[in-house]
């Protein structure tokens, strides 16, 4: 028998000589290729989460405030169909307006319309409030009504608005399909000539998002595993390890699809951060394994495969257990969906981590030695090794000032965070071009602000001629506060009614819940305690943009109410504010688990390493990539919002599997530059594998997938300098137990 | 054959309803006292909730010259929309507006009339009860000629000549009246 450069000429060892044999030598990678595949279908059928119902806090202050107004007055996050003409009270575009609403109404899912045709004005009849048909009136009252204008007609009469009101049954996904048939009735019953019509609201927000993602991903994952695919090859050199560590990464996700297909888990936003998860763990143990076989083959080891396994299994388990556990340890967040991200995203961590071993030991034996060893000769191979090694001796002898320096990159990192602005602002996100963006900034432009923002106030009693008198005073405040660009109370019927006639305001009030009792409750509901009193509405609109600045204005009007009605039960209610008490429950939910995790981290290497001064090392180099990254986010002005957040989640999944492959190296080796020119080629690797895959996000035309992708790029960058230079500094010489 | 088509279209908008008679039904009125409907025969009866109370005035003084001192208008406010604690003051309110006129307004507060005559939901209703204190059907009225003219075909007793713009002109604007 020859030998292959002193190898023994055996059939066993992955990595030896291809050996003449049958067909058999096949069937674990055919029988892995078919695992693979039979995931496909179950995967296919997972089901993905369209509302945000896991997110949100169904017993939080403002969901509450949400259901109350909804029980009282119906739903606020309908539609609206803006309708801009030179004249819309012109009869051809009244009588489309009458139309359409006539047809929307029939839609399934629509409680019901409020338009120029279905508003009612409020005439005196023997001096009672009598509703009339706000169109029966003569055309500048219609113009300059108080009850109207700016929220279903513009004061230049060129834009007139349908707001559409949901059935409390309308959920996400009815959501959607009410969309659809609304854009399909718009498209089918087009405005007169001259006129034009756009469809707008939360809903349409909310599904604009999905189409801009979904147009994304098109674009960015098939690019991202190209420009993976490209580093794959030019790190490993051989097109069938390059394809082995794809098939790797995509029999992974299917099984992690699968599963959560056959778990009936919908996945939701958070959850659809699992890909990238996968990926780079995937990609990043399926380079450990062929480093590994490189160095073993060339080693001439008799038996490179066992000697691969017997070189990675240690640390891949460690770093694949520690990373489970950093993953997990967001089970301990407040929301059920990062609690939710924790159980599945271990489990995908241990499927991406299984089957690059898994695929190693079908293929090792298939594939001959110079496969493993070319990736020597390449820019990721040994030359890289020295100089790593040359940069980690280097930080070793100049600890102090690397030290020092990361001291006050520490310190610069922590007062950049102090400056982290909370926000989100998702209708700027959408592509310019998009169509929702542009109703939405035409609605809020020319008629009315696109985001219901309601206060409630339960005086707990019935309305007093004080109350009125304090409403009126509160309706102007909100008036006059830029944060609001229409609202509405009960003293505006009143004023409507009351004209100049000197009439008490209370009478007046009494009067219009006898006789004109559509706009009375459109403004006074039952009472919020469920007791005696009655609920005052104050009925405002936003203008849709940055979510911080809506809810700070409807936390300036919740102060405003109870200042003014000093003892009442206030609540305020706005989809802005049920977005800003979300973030403002996960972020901290995440820090709280990245603690955890770290924590646990330390505790399995401590575990596994016995070594204390190791174990913490890992603390550093796994948080300060992070610190780092989310340090730069007030430098570029990007707001941290749950997504932003989220991302951290991802990056230390990879950024901690890279952490303990370096500990663990320093660990094994004595001199930390020969720990670096063992390990820091291979991470180098997968750090720019990565980092290129996800750049490829830039081009997306959703700001947040260009943040997302551009931020986990940043992240797997600063954790191998980290990595490189701060683990060999603070061990110095990694001393051997 | 223009009578046949008209005939026809009035008989599509006229609702099919199945009823029960009125009888034994008893309702407050506007003056507190209460009213037995047993006697409520071959009449028309308004039933309107008090927002339409405009509309329903306007119906009332063309119908009543038609309808002639022998066969008054039934008129029955639908109070279901009303509390029990509003009860007593739109009571009030109607007997003040109402004054010395000869009229009575029966008050449904809990839907009986609607429900015993199966009428639909509608602001404004008028029922045309037979001979047998049935519903011939009812029909929704605004105020003008043709559905005015819709009202008189439910009690075919009634002259049926349909109403010109002439009939609607009698109405005149009460001086209280203002638009605020």
């Amino acid at each position: 028998m020859t030998t292959v450069r002193g190898m023994p000429a055996r059939n066993e060892p992955p990595g030896g000589a291809p050996q003449p044999g049958g067909w058999h030598r096949y069937l674990p990678l055919l029988l892995l290729i078919a695992a693979g595949l039979a995931a496909v279908p179950f995967a296919g059928r997972v089901v993905i989460a369209n509302g945000n119902s896991s997110w949100t806090d169904a017993q939080g202050p403002s969901a509450t405030a949400l259901a109350q107004v909804e029980s009282r007055f119906g739903r606020q996050d309908g539609f609206v169909i803006m309708v801009s003409a030179a004249d819309v009270l012109a009869a051809p575009v009244v009588a489309w307006q009458q139309r359409l609403g006539a047809a929307v109404t029939t839609l399934p899912g629509v409680a019901g319309i409020d338009s120029l045709a279905t508003a009612q004005d409020v005439q005196l009849d023997e001096g009672e409030p009598v509703p009339v048909a706000l169109l029966a009136q003569p055309r500048e009252r219609i113009l300059a009504h108080p009850l109207y204008r700016n929220l279903l007609i513009a004061a230049d009469g060129r834009a007139a608005g349908i707001l559409v009101r949901l059935a409390t049954t309308v959920d996400a996904d009815a959501g959607i399909a009410l969309e659809q048939r609304l854009r399909k009735l718009l498209a089918s019953t087009p405005p007169p000539s001259g006129a034009e019509a756009v469809l707008g609201g939360l809903m349409c927000q909310q599904q604009a998002i999905n189409r801009a993602v979904a147009a994304d991903q098109r674009l960015t994952v098939p690019a991202s595993l190209g420009l993976l695919a490209l580093v794959l090859l030019s790190v490993l050199r051989d097109l069938r390890l390059a394809a082995l560590a794809l098939l790797a990464v995509g029999g992974a996700l299917a099984w992690t699809f699968a599963a959560l297909a056959l778990a009936g888990r919908p996945v939701d936003a958070i959850l659809g951060l699992l890909p990238p998860l996968v990926m780079g763990i995937g990609v990043a143990t399926s380079l450990h394994l062929a480093f590994a076989m490189a160095e073993t083959v060339s080693g001439c080891d008799p038996h490179p495969g066992r000697a691969a396994l017997r070189r990675t299994v240690m640390p891949l388990l460690l770093a694949t257990f520690t990373t489970m556990a950093g993953v997990g340890g967001l089970w301990w967040g407040a929301v059920p969906a990062v609690r939710d991200f924790a159980l599945w995203g271990a489990l995908a961590v241990l499927l991406a981590a299984l089957w690059p071993f898994l695929l190693l030991l079908a293929t090792a034996p298939l594939l001959p030695p110079a496969t493993w060893t070319r990736l020597h000769d390449g820019w990721a191979g040994r030359r890289l090794g020295r100089f790593l090694g040359r940069i980690a001796g280097g930080c070793v002898r100049h600890r102090r000032w690397v030290l020092a320096g990361y001291g006050v990159a520490i310190v610069a990192g922590l007062l950049a965070c102090s400056r982290l602005r909370v926000d989100a602002d998702f209708v700027h996100a959408l592509p310019a071009d998009d169509p929702v963006r542009q109703a939405h900034a035409a609605i809020d432009s020319r008629l009315t602000g696109t985001l219901a923002c309601d206060v409630l106030i339960d005086p707990g009693h019935a309305p007093t001629a004080a109350d009125l008198a304090a409403l009126a005073t509160l309706t102007a405040a909100l008036r006059a506060d830029p944060g609001f660009v229409h609202v509405l109370s009960l003293t505006d019927a009143v004023e409507l009614v009351r004209g100049g006639t000197g009439r008490e305001a209370l009478a007046v009030a009494a009067d219009l819940r006898l006789f004109a009792r559509e706009v009375h409750q459109r403004f006074v509901g039952p009472s919020l305690s469920n007791g005696p009193g009655t609920t005052l509405r104050l009925q405002a609109r936003q203008s849709d943009g940055s979510v911080a600045e809506a809810s700070a204005a409807a936390r300036r009007a919740e102060a405003a109410a109870r200042a003014a009605f000093p003892g009442a039960t206030v609540a305020v209610a706005s989809g802005a504010l049920l977005l800003d008490e979300t973030t403002g429950r996960i972020v901290p939910a995440i820090a709280q688990g990245l603690v955890v995790s770290l924590a646990a981290n330390v505790i399995l290497l401590l575990i596994f390493l016995r070594r204390p001064w190791l174990a913490l090392a890992a603390l550093p180099l796994a948080g300060l990539p992070l610190l780092f990254t989310y340090a730069a986010l007030p430098a570029v002005d990007w707001p941290l919002d749950i997504g932003i957040s989220m991302i951290a989640c991802v990056a230390l999944g990879i950024i901690m599997d890279d952490a303990i492959h370096m500990t663990y190296a320093l660990h094994r080796h004595a001199d930390a530059a020969e720990a670096a020119r063992d390990i820091g080629p291979v991470l180098t690797a997968a750090c720019l594998a990565l980092s290129l895959a996800f750049s490829a996000c830039a081009f997306g035309g959703f700001s947040y997938t260009r943040r997302f992708g551009v931020l986990l790029a940043t992240a797997f960058i600063v954790g191998l300098i980290v990595n490189l230079t701060l683990a060999p500094a603070i061990l110095r010489k990694g001393e051997k137990p | 054959m223009m009578r046949l088509l008209l005939a026809v279209a009035l008989c599509a908008t006229l609702s099919t309803v199945e009823s029960a008679p009125l009888d034994e039904l008893v309702l407050p009125d506007h003056r507190g006292g209460t009213c037995r409907l047993d006697g409520v025969r071959d009449r028309l009866l308004m039933y309107f909730r008090t927002g339409e109370r405009v509309v329903a005035k306007r119906c009332d003084q063309v119908l009543a010259k038609r309808l002639g001192p022998g066969r008054p208008l039934v008129r029955v406010i639908d109070g279901r929309e009303y509390p029990p604690e509003d009860r007593a003051t739109l009571t009030r309110r109607i007997a003040d507006a109402v004054g010395d006129e000869p009229v009575t307004f029966l008050l449904d507060w809990d839907g009986a009339v609607a429900r015993r005559l199966a009428l639909p939901e509608a602001p404004l209703l008028f029922v045309g009860i037979a001979a047998d204190g049935r519903a011939t059907g009812s029909t929704p009225c605004s105020f003008d000629r043709d559905s005015l003219s819709r009202v008189l075909a439910l009690l075919p007793a009634l002259d049926q000549t349909a109403f010109t713009a002439d009939d609607l002109a009698i109405i005149k604007r009460s001086p209280k009246d203002a638009r605020p």
